[in-house]
């Protein structure tokens, strides 16, 4: 009980920053969304020369999927940050708040941020593109829940290197995601790699 | 001092950042009701002492004992009874008072957080800025909104690491006769890391002096001045640095 207590004092914290600020609610879906926009015109200027690479707005799928572990671990990082910018992890860390008890609410407030994020994109993506994201149907499920745990363990390294040595490794929220993505085959298929 | 009546035990503790010794074995008790003075000069381990006892930093050696549990393994049991202010460390700048208040009320698991808000806000004079985001107030709101912060849960152990730095002298005197209240009212422990000595003369019934991470001298301000025939704390503290 007194976990339950801790872990929404937090998420209570987090409501209230989303709340102060609406650029930055805009902002969640605002990156996703214009992901989403680029990719489909992408698409649409591939169409007819390589029809195999935009079949079934297979690229747009898989942008938008990807994006779930960029926006989950985004999410993730930033809130953690959010804390050493403010100054107020030594306030939480003296209080009876346990570790586990942070990552599961910094976990929660990223999984809310990741599906305020993605879903206008991938609704939006349906009459703008015609594709539908949701026609995998259950493995949708399974890709978004694997990325968006691939998310959370990517930001348990990075929030583990901040904690060591502070700000100055904040620039590893952005990189690390990115070290991944070329080996993930988002925009070209397995066998293109070496 | 009966085991009972020890609120916090500090045995042999040290600490070493590489090869730089911060705190050098360090032992001392602090009693139930006692409001003791942390002091030193800069570097001379004050911060580094109060981490440990809060439990943000691990000894290199040693140990730190509160209301009788060993802090190392009984965290869990230990921190809801203790708070702390500083300077050095901030709450959530866009989060308005009541916000922060009501988060950190919930952390602790205050019972009817609502009133003790109120309450305490009233007291501290913050009515009338608990809508106010924390960037837009002065300094000395937001440190009394810290204070009130710190006060939330009614520690029975308080720290305090330098409250009343860059306040006016009108607020750190408003802010001392504050802290002597609770502490009369609730017979808490309160240790209070200064380097303004006329400050810690006014408001401790003890006193320990740091030099370079060791404890060079404790006691009463009165005692310590009459042991080292000075005229006042500071004279003490100018002194046994020029004797280290």
């Amino acid at each position: 009980m007194g976990s339950l207590h801790r872990v929404t004092a937090l998420l209570l914290r987090y409501f209230y920053l989303l709340r102060s600020s609406w650029p930055r609610l805009l902002e969640i879906a605002y990156w996703p969304t214009i992901q989403m926009i680029i990719w489909g015109f992408t698409s649409v200027y591939f169409s007819d020369s390589s029809p195999e690479l935009t079949a079934g707005g297979i690229l747009i799928s898989a942008v938008l999927v990807w994006d779930s572990l960029f926006r989950s671990h985004i999410s993730y990082t930033l809130s953690f940050l959010e804390e050493m910018w403010s100054r107020n992890l030594a306030n939480l860390f003296v209080s009876p708040l346990r570790s586990w008890e942070l990552i599961l609410a910094l976990a929660t407030i990223s999984m809310i941020r990741t599906l305020i994020g993605m879903t206008p994109a991938a609704l939006l993506a349906i009459p703008f593109f015609g594709v539908s994201v949701f026609e995998m149907g259950l493995p949708l499920l399974g890709f978004f829940l694997n990325l968006v745990l691939t998310g959370w363990s990517i930001s348990q390294v990075v929030t583990g290197i901040l904690l060591r040595y502070g700000l100055g490794a904040e620039s590893l929220t952005w990189m690390l995601p990115f070290l991944l993505a070329p080996f993930s085959c988002i925009y070209y298929p397995l066998e293109t790699l070496p | 001092m009966t085991n009972k009546e020890i609120r916090v035990e500090a045995r042999g503790l040290t600490k070493y950042f590489g090869k730089f010794c911060a705190v050098d074995h360090l032992s001392f008790s602090l009693g139930k009701g006692s409001l003791t003075g942390l002091l030193g000069g800069n570097g001379a381990g004050k911060t580094t002492t109060i981490s440990m006892l809060l439990g943000l930093l691990n000894p290199t050696a040693g140990s730190v004992h509160v209301f009788n549990r060993d802090l190392a393994r009984e965290k869990g049991s230990i921190l809801p009874r203790m708070n702390f202010c500083s300077p050095y460390v901030d709450l959530p700048q866009r989060l308005t008072v009541w916000e922060n208040l009501s988060v950190f009320a919930r952390l602790y698991r205050v019972p009817q957080p609502r009133e003790r808000i109120e309450e305490l806000t009233e007291e501290f004079r913050l009515g009338d800025l608990l809508k106010k985001p924390i960037r837009r107030l002065s300094s000395g709101q937001k440190t009394r909104v810290s204070l009130v912060k710190a006060l939330i849960n009614q520690p029975d152990f308080l720290l305090l690491d330098e409250p009343t730095a860059s306040l006016s002298p009108d607020i750190s005197l408003w802010i001392r006769d504050r802290l002597q209240k609770y502490r009369d009212s609730t017979g808490a422990t309160i240790l209070f890391a200064s380097h303004d000595m006329r400050e810690v003369e006014l408001l401790c019934d003890h006193v320990m002096l740091m030099n370079r991470g060791k404890l060079v001298a404790q006691g009463s301000p009165d005692s310590l001045i009459k042991q080292y025939n000075c005229s006042s704390l500071e004279e003490v503290f100018l002194s046994l640095n020029r004797t280290d």
